[in-house]
């Protein structure tokens, strides 16, 4: 049990990642027990709150949510149901507002003022975050994997094609067409699943890729274009037109391959 | 064709669910009707009739389930919005108008209040320009945006799998919670594709929803201080921005994967929770020194039934989101009804706590049921 309970403070300390703002939310919240007079508001701003915040911790409650939930994980999102933002932001303003009715509208303003302050210096810019990057098109795509798409997509009326890309990309693939269907997805790449995958695991070599063992595995298996990783990154054992690629165009440095000897297997299996 | 196709945004994410929104405002206070409230309202009716629909389609129809889900969910929101227009003339002949358009009383507020709102209305912008302007890597899109495209391709559900295109049996573990579903029909009914509605549109949606909710706790909260509302807004959105302090909280998921379930769960749903507890259980006047008094005039009036169906309805739309919150609302439901039964010494509030749960109730059972 206390091994539960010290896994629940882990998973708060990350929820609230080192900074104050948790504090923050807490000073409102002692605030809040002081100044607040209306029952029902000390009933959902105070002890709602504060007794899910005891039921995170509590082991009992951990086991049955795993239980149900069948995930540890996720545990963090009980978190959620403190309204830790209304919380912080009334106590902040009620505050504020006394003060501006007994101390003068300065105090009232540098209340506030300062409350602002200490939550912009408190949390963390969410557009600063690594996750965040420039969109490039109305699909918030990499443009390169939209035009390496573009290249292999079967047109209207035609079949689904098997595809392979590397790992960086395969993310990204089938959010623009399902159409493409790859050898391997964003399952066999997160490396905390741990999931292995043959094909993957060729085309996830630190430094050479075996093109042919990579299409003996790509032609059993019906794949028609393989996407190679960016030039800069991976080199090949051999020159992939040596086994009859044919190479359709380079797209930021992703070299596009069609295989012939793979669709004229489909041809002959499938007619 | 781009105009057809934003008058078609316009028709289906704003001009439908404002209709039925109307459904319910004649049973709810006089003074909390309001454009923001019919809409919040609206997104709560409008998904929980797409779960109705689409459960049973995924369950029981075999091949192309996502045409039979189209078109039963058209026909469901044709009348639904017929009964909100219908509902809306009603109560407007009857001199008890469905919404109120609330005056602009930029004359009544002081420079401070007048500076607060523009402050609060460009961090507004702020996110609404980031949103669109920034993409935001998740790994998770890589099922969940593909998924709704997925359906809008292929016209069957939760029978492919998301990230390679293998086909499978029924995805039981996602084939509840079904936005991505909703997802795919609006993308099918304005021609939009799926994932520009779900990374560049539909920001534009929960992001505003969201603060609506925000705005009308705020509104609730400061009642007796309306000019101290704008600095309220102003905070909440602060919080909203510099709430990225792990990938974990709901602020982060808010603005960096805003079209996810999840997302939609954490920053609208469990608000809209938190704020019908206010309204329904705070709604009584009530003196500085916490004495009670008779209920206010609209509640005696049964005025607040329609507060209640709401929950019932944000319960309903947790499940269309993410099974895990239909849980997790349950448990906020039920603490907020222990502690507002000891502070009214009224054992009939969790009574009312438990009906209100019953859909999370149903929704369990057929998850497990599914799961065995």
């Amino acid at each position: 049990m206390y091994g539960i309970f010290m896994e629940s403070v882990v998973i708060f300390k990350n929820y609230m990642g080192g900074r104050y703002l948790a504090v923050l939310f807490l000073l409102a919240l002692v605030y809040l027990l002081v100044a607040e007079k209306n029952r029902k508001r000390r009933a959902l701003f105070l002890y709602m709150p504060l007794s899910l915040l005891l039921l995170f911790f509590f082991p009992i409650f951990r086991k049955v949510f795993v239980r149900l939930m069948g995930d540890g994980d996720t545990y963090y999102r009980v978190l959620w149901l403190i309204p830790m933002g209304i919380i912080t932001a009334y106590g902040a303003i009620k505050l504020a507002g006394q003060l501006y009715e007994k101390k003068g509208a300065w105090a009232g303003r540098m209340a506030f003022a300062a409350a602002a302050v200490l939550v912009i210096a408190g949390g963390k810019y969410v557009y600063g975050s690594q996750y965040m990057s420039k969109a490039e098109n109305m699909y918030h795509l990499p443009q390169h994997v939209i035009d390496i798409c573009d290249l292999i997509a079967p047109k209207e009326g035609e079949p689904r094609v098997w595809a392979v890309f590397p790992t960086d990309l395969v993310y990204f693939v089938r959010q623009y067409d399902t159409n493409i269907q790859l050898l391997y997805g964003r399952e066999m790449v997160e490396p905390k699943w741990q999931y292995a995958e043959p094909v993957h695991t060729i085309m996830n070599h630190p430094t050479t890729i075996d093109i042919e063992e990579l299409l003996k595995l790509t032609r059993e298996r019906y794949c028609t274009y393989i996407v190679l990783p960016n030039v800069k990154d991976k080199g090949v054992s051999e020159a992939p037109e040596n086994f009859g690629l044919e190479l359709i165009d380079t797209v930021s440095g992703y070299p596009v391959y069609y295989d012939p000897v793979a669709a004229a297997i489909i041809e002959e299996t499938f007619g | 064709m781009i105009i057809l196709r934003i008058l078609g945004l316009i028709l289906w994410l704003c001009a439908v669910p404002f209709c039925i929104g109307l459904i319910p405002m004649p049973w709810i206070p006089k003074e909390k009707r309001n454009i923001g409230v019919v809409l919040v309202a609206g997104y709560l009716i409008m998904l929980s009739l797409c779960w109705l629909v689409t459960v049973p389609c995924i369950l029981l129809v075999k091949y192309d389930s996502f045409l039979a889900m189209a078109r039963l969910f058209t026909i469901v929101l044709g009348v639904a919005v017929a009964l909100g227009i219908g509902v809306y003339v009603r109560s407007y002949k009857k001199g008890n108008p469905a919404v109120r358009i609330p005056a602009l009383r930029l004359g009544a507020m002081g420079w401070e209040e007048r500076v607060g709102w523009l402050i609060f209305f460009a961090l507004i912008f702020w996110q609404l320009y980031k949103s669109f302007t920034l993409a935001s890597f998740d790994g998770d899109d890589a099922e969940y945006v593909a998924q709704s495209l997925i359906t809008w391709q292929s016209n069957t559900m939760y029978l492919i799998k998301p990230y390679t295109g293998g086909t499978t049996s029924l995805d039981i573990r996602h084939s509840l919670a079904i936005l991505p579903v909703w997802v795919a029909y609006i993308g099918r009914m304005s021609g939009v594709h799926t994932t520009i509605l779900n990374h560049s549109v539909l920001p534009f949606v929960w992001i505003p929803l969201t603060y609506i909710v925000f705005y009308e706790i705020g509104r609730h909260l400061q009642k007796d201080k309306k000019e101290h509302l704008p600095f309220f807004m102003i905070i909440m959105a602060l919080l909203q921005i510099f709430g990225n302090v792990s990938i974990f909280t709901n602020e982060t998921f808010f603005l960096t994967r805003t079209w996810q379930g999840k997302a939609v769960a954490a920053s609208f749903v469990i608000p809209v929770t938190i704020w019908l507890l206010l309204w329904i259980f705070d709604g009584k006047e009530e003196g500085e020194n916490g004495n009670r008094k008779r209920p206010g005039k609209s509640m005696q009036s049964g005025q607040g039934a329609g507060l209640w169906v709401l929950l019932v309805l944000a319960n309903m739309a947790a499940g269309v989101c993410t099974s895990m919150v239909v849980f997790l609302n349950v448990v906020l439901i039920g603490a907020a009804a222990f502690w507002l039964m000891i502070a009214e010494r009224k054992f009939s509030i969790l009574v009312k706590a438990g009906l209100v749960c019953i859909p999370n109730g149903i929704y369990m059972i057929l998850y497990l049921f599914l799961h065995a």
